[in-house]
């Protein structure tokens, strides 16, 4: 039966990996680029500073790696199998029931096809397993629980309630339902409650008691909780348990990969319901134009035609800067003016799209701006690597030098942006040839300042390109704005 | 093997004598900047830094006195206490600062710089400030945040964190004293809590008589009122590679809050077709300064709005405006617009600030402060306080001695809080930034900028634990209007005769 274990964890770990690899590559990139994770002391202590921010940190770390796929996708392999085996460990192993531990990594898998569910939550359960293993090691279990939930609410957060109420269903297990192992139960739920409600008044007081409740970094977005967290949350407990109670088989590999197979079809169902078509193709066509992979970016989008606003302003970049004409924007639906550019929308995707537009037409400042507001609306206040490598080169190409310092010092102290970050500021010191595509923008870029007026953005396209008749892709724009205007008349 | 021992000794004496200091004749490049600057006695010791490629900087400050600190290491970091002592043996009179920087294992002395530690103390427990990055349109996380100005405690008042999806504004007490205080909430929840010696409410200020929720407050002396504008405001973003961002108001009137009954009184001659803002009462709480301009069309004609000073009476006894409006200085002649008026608490001075045109100074890289002398009506640059960057969002010390204002002279975007003392005369010493434990790490590393700072006689309480619930309240209060029999003319006349020309403007 070992065999048997360790190839279905293999399984599943290829499996998992394989789902990130190859059918979402791109949307690791997306969840790298909502966050950019430092080798500074102050990064570390920031996180310190908040209940669960340990789980935060070392899930932030893990994701930096999502920039190289392979690397990203095996590191999440890796975690979800570790979670897996962190279910095994916490109930007794009974090896015919082995792919029941299988469930709580498969829910959290499901649950990622939120974006907005964070891996922190699985490295916070596999805390609270891992507590849970090494308190049924320990002898002295009163002394071990007053130590461990403190800690381990502040260090992964309210998943420490996994390892409460374990611990608590255990001891009664082991002693039988009397007087005394209810007290003990009943302190042992009442203590974790009252540290979470101290904690709330105290170190946690610029949070509303639900955050305190529910958990600071496991969802984006602040004081939601998506049905599924709380669902993977519960079958970590559960699993355990039932690990326990349910009867020994004499002969385990036959049941084993019956479970299996039972669990592969509700796996599929809920990955491909989970995952939203609409987000995930908004998302491999930003990530495509992020890697200028144009021609790969309209190749997508001809699969799957675009719906929303964002994806037509990333489609039409691909087409313009893969060299088509005006007119082939017309073989697709599109979706008014908006599609080329969109006004400024408050959230961290819809207007990332256009800053590379404004970027590359030489509309530096609205570049700038649009960054900076992309990076502002990240809900969990997280800072973003690829939001601030673009804030610095705007501020190199406006000759704000000393600013753009600023942010590449930061983007120094990571792992991925540093290389980068250096070499913009040898070319800021005169140690190394300027890029030369800062040059060029700062030849095409308006000669005249005025303020930016989105209604008039046919007039400003055509004063871009009145002003630098060799910044060819204003024309495009310029172009494309009045067909696609002429469209909307038509309707 | 002892022949071998003194010989390694002698040639590593050798090594050690061969290590001279060399002197350098400028002054050390240290950061911040804290040469020939003024400050009071007892804050947080002034620590900075040199340059990275220094591996270690020795410092020595020696008082008029005689008494000296001492520090070393990789910044110069000093003692807490060390500091206060020295500082006070020396009130009135100066510091030397010498410096000495060790690169690549030869030491530089540079030229010693003075620290004038003034005679005039500082009446304060603390800062408050706002922390937000110097975006554009949206903010992840800001705060309101208190500072003990005599060591480093930096704590939160108010994080938005705690109020998610809802943007913090400034902090406002009444003359520094925070038993009395308001800060705004804006968003889907937005609200203005007003704070009276620890008894605090949210209130809802739109009303049927103003445009929009409180903006910009300012208590009365007495603290039965809160002045405040009503504003429209807007932003708009430049295309060239100078400026970035341009705030205007599409509209804007102001009122003034009775705390005590939740009303809002209005007069119809602060609530024209002209723009009226940034109210500010005197010391007597007999006068409100506050900034007017002509509504140009914004944004085509942003850079014509400038904003004069006016005043006009108000009677705290029964809560109502004068019927005329004085012009203090009148902006559109002279090419100028003023904006943040704040009188001294000693009714000496109004400090503000002038910048070419427009209502935001802070964006405006010309952006200065000026002192008004209201005994002589003389102003003047505070030029030891300005740079070639912004200066704005100041505030006086409750002894009138001091000023403390954000600049951008940093790095030309990030607002920092700096401090100023200001002589009887009215002239500004060389200001000095906020000292932190270690600069470097704290400033250069922070996305966020410091502004709507303000001197705090004691620190702020504020009870946070059921905040966000009373923020939600779909009951919290909501200020109604004071009927009065202005109230008519505001509602029937809405538009003055000659609005290009009201007649308190000529």
């Amino acid at each position: 039966m070992k065999f048997t274990k360790i190839a279905l964890s293999l399984l599943f770990g290829t499996g998992v990996f394989l789902f990130w690899f190859l059918v979402h590559p791109l949307t690791l990139g997306f969840q790298e680029q909502n966050q950019l994770f430092l080798f500074t002391w102050d990064y570390l202590l920031d996180h310190l500073s908040r209940a669960g921010g340990l789980a935060d940190y070392i899930a932030e770390f893990i994701t930096q790696f999502n920039c190289i796929p392979w690397l990203g996708a095996a590191l999440l392999a890796a975690l979800l199998v570790a979670l897996q085996y962190r279910v095994w460990m916490a109930g007794k192993q009974n090896d015919g029931w082995y792919p029941l531990s299988f469930i709580p990594s498969i829910l959290m898998l499901i649950g990622m096809g939120d974006i907005y569910v964070m891996p922190s939550h699985a490295v916070a359960i596999c805390m609270a397993l891992g507590c849970f293993w090494l308190y049924r090691k320990t002898k002295n279990y009163g002394l071990f629980e007053l130590i461990a939930i403190p800690a381990l609410y502040w260090l992964a957060g309210p998943a420490m309630w996994i390892f409460a109420v374990l611990s608590v269903i255990m001891k009664i297990a082991e002693h039988g339902f009397d007087g005394r192992s209810f007290a003990f139960g009943l302190a042992g739920l009442v203590y974790p409650a009252l540290l979470v409600i101290l904690a709330h008044y105290t170190l946690l007081n610029q949070y509303p008691m639900k955050a305190a409740i529910f958990g600071i970094g496991y969802y984006r977005m602040p004081l939601v909780v998506p049905a599924i967290q709380l669902v993977t949350a519960g079958s970590a407990v559960l699993i355990p348990l039932l690990l326990e109670a349910l009867p020994e088989f004499r002969k385990p590999v036959v049941p084993a990969i019956v479970l299996t197979l039972l669990l592969a079809y509700p796996t599929y169902l809920g990955l491909s319901r989970s995952y939203d078509e609409g987000t995930q193709q908004a998302i491999a066509l930003d990530q495509l134009v992020r890697q200028e992979r144009w021609e790969d970016a309209v190749t997508a989008a001809k699969k799957y035609m675009p719906q929303s606003p964002e994806c037509y302003v990333n489609l039409n970049l691909a087409l313009c800067m893969s060299g088509h004409s005006v007119d082939d924007i017309t073989g697709f639906r599109q979706c008014g003016t908006e599609g080329l550019i969109m006004p400024r929308v408050r959230d961290f995707i819809s207007n990332v799209g256009s800053y590379e537009v404004f970027w590359r037409l030489g509309m530096v400042n609205s570049s700038l701006r649009y960054a900076f507001d992309s990076q502002e609306s990240e809900m969990n206040n997280q800072k973003s690597g690829r939001h601030i490598s673009h804030i610095a080169e705007c501020h190199i190409v406006n000759g704000n030098w000393q600013l753009a310092e600023k942010y590449l010092d930061i983007l120094s102290h990571s792992l991925f942006y540093r290389k980068w970050a250096l070499e913009r500021k040898a070319m800021i010191e005169g140690k190394a040839e300027p890029d030369p595509l800062y040059l060029y923008l700062q030849t095409v870029r308006f000669k005249e300042d005025f303020l930016f007026h989105y209604p008039e953005m046919g007039r400003t396209l055509a004063k871009l390109y009145q002003e630098n008749n060799t910044n060819a892709m204003s024309a495009w724009y310029f172009s494309a704005w009045m067909t696609l205007m002429e469209k909307e008349a038509q309707k | 093997m002892k022949k071998s021992i003194l010989i390694l000794l002698s040639v590593l004496g050798l090594i050690s004598c061969s290590r001279t200091t060399s002197l350098d004749p400028r002054l050390p490049e240290i950061w911040p900047d804290y040469t020939g600057v003024t400050v009071p006695v007892g804050t947080a010791p002034l620590n900075f830094e040199l340059g990275t490629q220094y591996s270690k900087v020795f410092v020595r400050v020696q008082g008029a006195d005689g008494s000296i600190l001492k520090a070393r290491g990789k910044t110069a970091r000093f003692s807490v206490n060390g500091w206060h002592k020295l500082t006070e043996a020396n009130a009135g009179d100066s510091l030397r600062v010498t410096v000495l920087g060790l690169k690549d294992g030869a030491w530089t002395q540079w030229k010693d710089f003075p620290i004038y530690v003034s005679a005039d103390t500082l009446e304060a427990w603390g800062v408050v400030y706002r922390k937000i990055a110097p975006g554009y349109e949206t903010y992840s996380k800001i705060g309101n945040y208190q500072r003990n100005i005599r060591n480093f405690k930096e704590t939160p008042i108010i994080e938005s964190t705690l109020t998610p999806g809802q943007c913090v504004n400034c902090h406002t007490a009444n003359a520094t004293n925070p038993d009395q205080y308001t800060f705004h909430l804006r968003g889907k929840h937005g609200g203005t809590y007003f704070q009276v010696n620890g008894e605090g409410k949210w209130l809802t200020t739109k009303t049927a008589n103003t445009i929009s929720n409180a903006v910009y407050p300012y208590w009365h002396p007495g603290g039965d009122y809160c002045a405040c504008s009503n504003n429209f405001i807007h932003q708009s973003f430049w295309t060239g590679s100078g400026r970035l961002i341009e705030v205007w108001d599409d509209a804007s009137d102001i009122s003034v809050i009775d705390v005590r009954t939740d009303e809002v009184i209005t007069s119809p001659l602060v609530h024209t077709d002209w723009y009226e803002t940034y109210p500010a009462f005197s010391p007597d709480g007999r006068t409100l300064y506050y900034c007017t301009a002509f509504p140009e069309e914004v944004p085509a004609n942003a850079e014509k709005v400038r904003y004069s000073l006016c005043s006009i009476d108000f009677d705290p006894e029964t809560g109502s405006f004068g019927s005329k409006v004085d012009t203090l200085i009148n902006c559109a002649r002279k090419g100028r617009s003023i904006t943040f008026p704040r009188p001294s608490y000693d009714g000496r001075f109004i400090l503000y600030s002038e910048a070419d045109f427009g209502c935001f100074p802070i964006n405006h890289k010309e952006a200065d402060l000026y002192l008004l002398d209201l005994s002589s009506g003389k102003r003047h640059a505070l030029a030891g306080a300005n740079s070639e960057y912004a200066e704005s969002f100041h505030n006086w010390s409750a002894d009138s001695h001091w000023i403390l204002f954000s600049s951008r002279r940093a790095d030309g975007l990030y607002s920092l809080l700096y401090i100023c003392h200001i002589d009887e005369d009215g002239n500004a010493s060389k200001p000095f930034l906020l000292p932190q434990k270690n600069p470097g790490r704290y400033y250069v590393n922070s996305l966020y900028s410091f502004n709507c700072p303000d001197f705090t006689s004691s620190k702020v309480k504020f009870r946070k634990g059921s905040t966000w619930k009373q923020v939600t309240d779909p009951d919290r209060l909501t200020a109604k209007d004071r009927i009065t029999t202005d109230d008519e003319e505001i509602i029937s006349d809405p538009e003055p005769a000659d609005s290009s020309a009201p007649m308190f403007m000529q």
